[in-house]
């Protein structure tokens, strides 16, 4: 009898352990402590200083939240599975093509109610594009708040223009003259062996394909990649590095990043979006810099918009909290921080067209540059986007930069791939 | 022991047990109990379930999954991608098998002998076995660099023209092979030394006195009394080279927009990356576990011929 | 001098060839470490000075610092989680794997044998093959961004456990009968022999395998990888992986490499001292 009691107690014991261990081991947050709102980004060391510094204020007046900034790695992978875990942060980054697949999903939490009940925030400030991008096509609900946009515009070395006796990008343009031609022609006379006229991530291309297939994208079902107009586009672009030698190879543009080689003066033209600034703010460049829109080609100059929101998934577990920081985070004071930081262009349209963002930076700066070009929109979302768009373009088109393969070759077996994902 | 375990098991069953008998039942249950339960959790139910899942359409953020039966097989056996990584890592494990393999033994080979600072030495192609993938992957992005990597600096000193290693097709594999060789020739290294330490030095002496050279004792003594070891070296490491998942992810991430891990091309795309993007990244999940069945028949397949042939080799030592 | 000629003649150019051959593979494979711990006290334009520069001009510790002191890298929490669950999940196996041991080994119950192949038969089985099921139990579970999905199913001998419980029980069987005849006839109940008489003996063993398990645990990814995603519960490789989704510090090899150096320093170092053990390991797992 003895014995028995013996091994009951020994499992008793043994239980236990084991739930100690479990618990200790486990030692959850508090269970959501009145107002912690979870926040959940992406970006580097630098972006989530900038997003503490927009915070600071509301955090002073609102002293019942607490916001705690998440930046893991793989930002994608991390926000699909916690979704898919049922531990959602309550604020979270959602560039808009991948908010369609959310909302497709069912699990973003419809903000409209709030936005209605709301005083700080303002659908008349909003371009109605943007917000439509964030919106349920239906029912025209709001899903998620554009917090604020990018264009991509041409960064410049302006102590190389001068040295070299050259008009500069933004004199040019003031003339009329930023074409295409006059922009490949000043990157060719800046190139020498060490420094390279342009500067252009390969893993951007979707910028160039607008100015020869404006029309790829036909409807969310359908993509016309195989066309000659898409494969003059893949050739232009290949053809800044292997015609003109304007470009680094994308090999050396992996050892040492585009945005490095310009910081380091190893290239005089830049094409990238707002958030550089940003950066260059922070590490302040040791030569005059400035921005300009994309060249015009054809009397028509095109770019890329990126968009990007605050959306509150439906797990979430302080969605009132969450949805008042959201508000003062696409709120005029805030969004004039995001002016001033060089982040991107502020979301509400009474700033960013005002003083507080065209004067921003610094005196002189361009920051009419990046609103230069009225009909910038963003793309249609298309079905089974992330894969096609990131995964299987950007590799497929990859071989054409790095010499693999012709842009017909690639594009023709791209269609093939693309056809059969959208009808996965 | 055997033998008292099956007697003690007969008088079990009859029921003639003393009490000192069934308290050691009871503790013997008491004892393995704990790890029983963690296996039947974690590796017995989810396998089955494993297999539930692949019969699904499940998305891993969606809330309805729809069945399909053997939809994903099919859908496997005519996805190019997959077919891709399924060669990629076939490509990969005949890389190991055929040069890091044999390396460690030439390496066993030369360390089976007095050599001044043996030790140390041997102690140096062991480090990087221990060390954590995610980071000496980090140091070889630079290592495999085209233009700054060490490798074609050496490779340059023989007059051998910069390889792009991380954005060639052609040579992804090759790149992660040479890594991966690099991180795991010393542990097959130690298992041969080992294995060669076993081998009577009685053999060595009688062909010492009938004057046969190193390369025909090597040949005839080594080879053969080494085989078990080589066999079991061969084997495991097949199953462990079908694994192959960190390296191509680490190598290939980050350096252009697109971040599946899988390379130029999907050059270095490997049955694992491709299972875990698809459930992880796509969030295919029931696609992703008819892959994981794939791998998991593989394995079953190598432990199988494993198995087989240990016995075999029992017999002829016999 | 006589005595310096007999031992130059025994040495063939042959011997000598070798040596220099293993000696050169030795560097090549220190190689990338050195390199390593020199770039990560470089600042970033010195990194592309080549051939390398093996000694940094200037050491700059400032590398270490950020990785110490900035919010988004945040080091030492990185290493507090890692040090909870490398510490668990060895004490895991001391419980629950030598316990287990111990019952294969040494008592005598009915479906012994069976649920010892049942042990064994997990070794196929690698957790790459259970990813997504494992990740939809764990959310059944709640346990998805907590340390019980780290530590929880390797203590009860999932996923290399099994290695854990196949040595120890060579080693309990290799201990003579004597010693629990003995215990029994002090009167000792079973765990009682087994906790102060039969754990003793096999320390030694401990010592490896605990080295063993602390290495696995030290440099696991994938598993963290698919149920860690809160960056406040991350381990020292997730850390490290952050690196590639942040492409301005992806090229920042400075900082880079400090962060992989901090995630190699632990485990080099246990190497060195027990670097015995790590052979002798591995030595035993090429025996079964």
């Amino acid at each position: 009898m003895n014995k028995r009691l013996g091994i009951a107690s020994f499992m008793v014991i043994l239980f236990v352990t084991v739930s100690i261990g479990v618990f200790a081991a486990g030692s959850e947050e508090p269970a959501a402590a009145g107002g912690t709102v979870t926040f959940m980004m992406w970006g580097g060391a630098t972006e989530k200083a900038t997003v503490e510094g927009y915070l600071a204020p509301f955090v002073e007046q609102n002293p019942d939240i607490t916001v705690e900034i998440l930046t893991p790695g793989n930002y994608g992978d991390a926000l699909q599975t916690m979704v898919a875990g049922g531990t959602p942060p309550d604020i979270a980054y959602l560039g808009f093509p991948e908010f369609v697949q959310y909302h497709r999903e069912g699990q973003l939490t419809n903000l409209q109610g709030y936005a209605d009940a709301s005083t700080v925030f303002d659908a008349n400030d909003f371009s109605a594009d943007h917000l439509a991008s964030f919106s349920d096509p239906g029912t025209g609900d709001l899903y998620s708040v554009p917090k604020d946009w990018s264009t991509y515009v041409v960064y410049y070395n302006e102590d190389m223009f001068k040295n070299a006796g050259l008009r500069t990008p933004i004199e040019l343009y003031d003339r009329g003259e930023w074409t295409m031609d006059k922009f490949l022609e000043v990157a060719e006379a800046l190139t020498t062996d060490e420094v390279h006229g342009l500067l252009f991530n390969y893993g951007r291309w979707k910028t160039f394909i607008p100015y020869f297939a404006p029309d790829w994208i036909q409807s969310t079902a359908e993509l016309n990649v195989n066309t000659p107009e898409f494969i003059s586009a893949v050739n232009f672009i290949n053809d800044l590095n292997v015609e003109l030698g304007v470009n680094p190879t994308p090999d050396q543009l992996r050892d040492i990043s585009p945005a490095d080689r310009f910081s380091q003066q190893k290239g005089a033209m830049y094409i990238i979006g707002r958030w550089m600034t940003m950066r260059y703010l922070t590490s302040d460049l040791p030569f005059a810099w400035n921005v300009v829109p994309m060249p015009e080609m054809d009397g028509k100059a095109h770019t890329w918009v990126d968009m990007v929101g605050y959306a509150i998934p439906l797990d979430a577990k302080n969605p009132d909290a969450a949805w008042r920081v959201i508000e003062y985070l696409t709120g005029t004071e805030s969004q004039s921080a995001v002016a001033a930081s060089g982040h991107a262009i502020p979301i509400r349209q009474s700033v960013a067209n005002s003083e507080i963002f065209l004067g921003s930076v610094r005196e002189g700066f361009n920051n009419e540059a990046h609103i230069a070009i009225e009909d910038a929109a963003p793309m249609l979302v298309f079905d089974n986007f992330v894969k096609i768009f990131y995964d299987t373009m950007g590799g497929q088109l990859n071989l054409v930069f790095t010499g693999q393969k012709t842009a017909e070759e690639a594009c023709a077996e791209l269609q093939e791939t693309i056809d059969d994902l959208l009808k996965e | 022991m055997n033998m008292d375990t099956r007697i003690n098991s007969t008088n079990a069953l009859r029921g003639q047990m003393s009490p000192r008998r069934k308290l050691e039942i009871a503790w013997g249950f008491a004892f393995v109990g704990p790890v029983i339960l963690g296996i039947l959790v974690f590796m017995g139910f989810p396998t089955l379930y494993g297999f539930f899942i692949s019969t699904f359409k499940w998305s891993i953020i969606g809330k309805n999954p729809e069945f399909i039966g053997l939809g994903n097989y099919l859908r496997l056996i005519n996805d190019p991608q997959f077919l891709k990584a399924l060669k990629n890592t076939t490509v990969y494990v005949v890389g190991i098998l055929l040069f890091s393999v044999p390396l460690s033994l030439l390496l066993a080979a030369l360390f089976n002998r007095k050599l001044p600072f043996g030790e140390i030495l041997k102690i140096t192609y062991y480090l990087p076995v221990i060390t954590m993938m995610v980071a000496v992957s980090m140091v070889w992005r630079w290592v495999l660099s085209t233009e700054y990597g060490i490798l074609n600096y050496f490779l340059g000193l023989v007059g051998i023209p910069n390889i792009a290693w991380l954005n060639d097709p052609k040579w992804a594999m090759p790149g992660i092979i040479i890594m991966s060789i690099w991180k795991g020739v010393g542990f097959n290294m130690v298992l041969f030394i080992a294995g060669l330490k076993n081998i009577p030095a009685m053999y060595y002496e009688a062909a010492e006195i009938d004057g046969a050279s190193s390369l025909r004792q090597f040949l005839r003594i080594t080879l053969p009394l080494l085989s078990p070891t080589t066999l079991f070296i061969f084997l495991t490491t097949m199953m462990n080279s079908f694994q192959i998942f960190e390296q191509a992810m680490i190598l290939f991430s980050g350096a252009t927009e697109e971040s599946t891990g899988a390379g130029p091309d999907n050059a270095a795309n490997t049955i694992v990356l491709y299972l875990y993007n698809n459930a992880f990244k796509w969030g295919s999940a029931g696609y992703a576990a008819a892959q994981a069945v794939i791998l998991f028949a593989i394995l079953i397949v190598i432990t199988s011929v494993q198995m087989k042939l240990q016995k075999r080799w029992v017999h002829y030592d016999a | 001098m006589t005595l310096d000629m007999s031992v130059l003649k025994k040495i063939r150019p042959l011997s000598v060839l070798i040596y220099i051959v293993l000696v050169a593979g030795a560097v090549f494979m220190l190689t990338p470490f050195l390199w390593m711990i020199s770039s990560s006290l470089k600042d970033v334009e010195s990194i592309f000075i080549f051939p390398p520069q093996w000694i940094p001009k200037e050491i700059i510790w400032d590398n270490y610092a950020q990785l110490f002191t900035s919010s988004y890298y945040d080091f030492p929490r990185y290493y507090l989680n890692t040090s909870i669950v490398v510490l668990l999940r060895v004490g895991g196996m001391f419980v629950f794997c030598s316990m287990a041991a111990y019952g294969f080994a040494r008592l005598d119950f009915p479906m012994k044998n069976v649920l010892f192949m049942v042990v064994l038969a997990t070794l196929m089985l690698p957790i790459q093959v259970l990813m997504v099921p494992l990740y939809f139990e764990m959310r059944f579970f709640k346990w998805i961004n907590t340390f019980r999905a780290l530590i929880i199913p390797q203590s009860l001998g999932a996923f290399g456990g099994a290695f854990s419980i196949f040595l120890l029980r060579q080693y309990f069987m290799a201990l003579p009968k004597d010693l629990e005849n003995a215990a029994e006839i002090d009167g000792c109940s079973i765990p009682r022999t087994f906790f102060s008489v039969m754990l003793p003996q096999v320390r030694m063993a401990y010592a490896a395998l605990a080295i063993f398990v602390f290495q696995g645990s030290w440099n696991d990814y994938v598993w963290p990888l698919i149920v860690i995603n809160n960056p406040k519960k991350y381990v020292v490789s997730l850390g490290i992986a952050l690196f590639l989704s942040d492409r301005a510090a992806l090229t920042n090899w400075p900082l880079l490499m400090a962060s992989s150096v901090l995630g190699l320093v632990p485990i080099i170092i246990v190497f060195l001292l027990f670097q015995k053990y790590f052979m002798q390991n591995l030595v035993m797992s090429g025996m079964k």
